[in-house]
């Protein structure tokens, strides 16, 4: 089972929650994929252990100068401008590829060679509790995430718990994460912007048919108006956590939730089996 | 000598257009007789999602200029005119006619790097505020230091 815990609002609780599930969960296979490849942050809490980390790369062209006529073909394939050219030079600005290997396809003189970029690392290891952890680093400076988080997915197991740690927001990333998760647990608080980015949120799940719930984090800050958009929607919220000092001060140094209040091990495991249903 | 000036309008009443690769018009014109030989119209380039500048310059040099007055020039697009060969002359304002007359006065000096930090990259919607703002920046420099999504 995949369970995916994604917000459109940033710092709403995503890690906190993907944690606590991973930890209170009493399979034995359990798999957390940090995909917010942009900010990983999971590992603070779960203290893996590393076993192998794989660099991630994109073929993205090379020009063979001599083989070059300057037709502009490819430049005027290219949706990303990656590709200059102006009277006899040409230019590729593999940082704007984003590796669709249109230009081979296209270039009449085959002048085109395999060239790659890195855009990040795949890091493997077990966490806490033998909890399997994979997480993606994306390059300081790579604009693509989608790729790096499409290799963490491919480490996905067959079976077992899996759980996916989405970046924030509404795009790409998000819709590659969440994609094909059999639930969504959507996190967010009890503001306006919580409410106005769970609207965005929910709207990417209504689009891609899958079923979602949501966690209401810090659910004591007193704005109704998301319990209410919930219920007249017929979007269940799961789980309430109310503010608690205890858990920030735990929170920033590392803990996860469940091991500063223990209970809500049991409020997670709950949920857990509610949703294996 | 043709020189290129990005422009706000197409004629030398224009002003300087400060961002090069967002320019909607690039002004050809001949230093001698200080007359406009042609009107680059960079519409359709100044809206691309990706890469205005490495489009935009390689019109510039494609037109044959060489040199550039403009705003401010991206990393990428100062790679494009250090290959073509074309000096840039940057933190150009005021009208075209003004930018010609300074640069003719010896006024400018031109620039041995990019004048700015580069943000071509992902499209444009993906801002995204952390913790205050709500996700929906739009734009690589739209809110703050908020990551992309």
């Amino acid at each position: 089972m995949k369970i995916a815990v994604a917000s459109g609002k940033g710092g709403t609780g995503k890690t906190t929650i993907a944690v606590s599930l991973a930890l209170a969960a009493s399979t034995a296979k359990v798999q957390l994929l940090d995909c917010d490849v942009e900010a990983p942050n999971c590992h603070i809490f779960l203290k893996p252990v590393v076993d192998e980390e794989e660099v991630v790369s994109l073929d993205v062209p090379a020009v063979i100068e001599q083989k070059c006529t300057y037709c502009k073909k490819c430049k005027e394939l290219c949706q990303f401008n990656a590709i200059a050219v102006f009277g006899k030079t040409i230019m590729v600005f593999k940082e704007m590829c984003h590796s669709c290997g249109g230009c081979f396809l296209v270039c009449p003189e085959e002048a085109f060679s395999r060239d790659s970029r890195e855009i990040g690392t795949v890091v493997t290891g077990k966490g806490k509790g033998s909890i399997k952890f994979v997480q993606g680093r994306l390059r300081v400076g790579e604009a693509l995430a989608t790729p790096l988080i499409k290799a963490v997915r491919s480490r996905a197991l067959e079976d077992g718990l899996v759980i996916l740690d989405a970046p924030p927001g509404t795009s790409c990333p998000v819709i590659n994460t969440v994609r094909g998760a059999d639930y969504t647990l959507l996190v967010t608080e009890p503001t306006p912007f919580g409410l106005h980015d769970l609207k965005l949120a929910a709207g990417v799940l209504w689009k891609l048919e899958q079923p979602f719930g949501v966690i209401l984090n810090r659910s004591d800050l007193g704005y109704g108006e998301v319990e209410k958009w919930c219920n007249k929607n017929n979007v269940p919220v799961h789980l309430k956590i109310p503010f608690d000092r205890k858990v920030a001060e735990g929170y920033a140094k590392g803990q996860p939730l469940v091991e500063i209040v223990p209970n809500y091990r049991d409020r997670f495991a709950f949920l857990l089996k509610e949703l294996s249903k | 000598m043709k020189i290129a000036v990005s422009a706000t309008g197409s004629g030398l009443k224009a002003d300087v257009e400060p961002r090069f690769g967002r320019a909607k018009y690039f002004l050809i014109i001949d230093m001698q007789s200080e007359r406009v030989l042609k009107v680059i119209d960079n519409s359709e380039g100044m809206n691309a999602p990706h890469g205005a500048g490495i489009n935009a310059a390689s019109l510039v040099a494609e037109a044959g200029a060489e040199a550039v007055l403009t705003g401010r020039v991206g990393p990428k697009a100062f790679a494009v005119f250090d290959a073509a060969g074309i000096k840039v002359y940057s933190g150009v304002s005021g009208t075209v006619k003004d930018a010609l007359e300074k640069f003719k006065k010896g006024d400018l000096d031109f620039d041995k790097g990019p004048t700015s930090d580069g943000h071509a990259g992902f499209g444009a919607g993906f801002g995204r505020g952390r913790g205050g703002g709500g996700g929906m920046g739009r734009g690589r420099r739209g809110l703050g230091r908020g990551r992309r999504q």
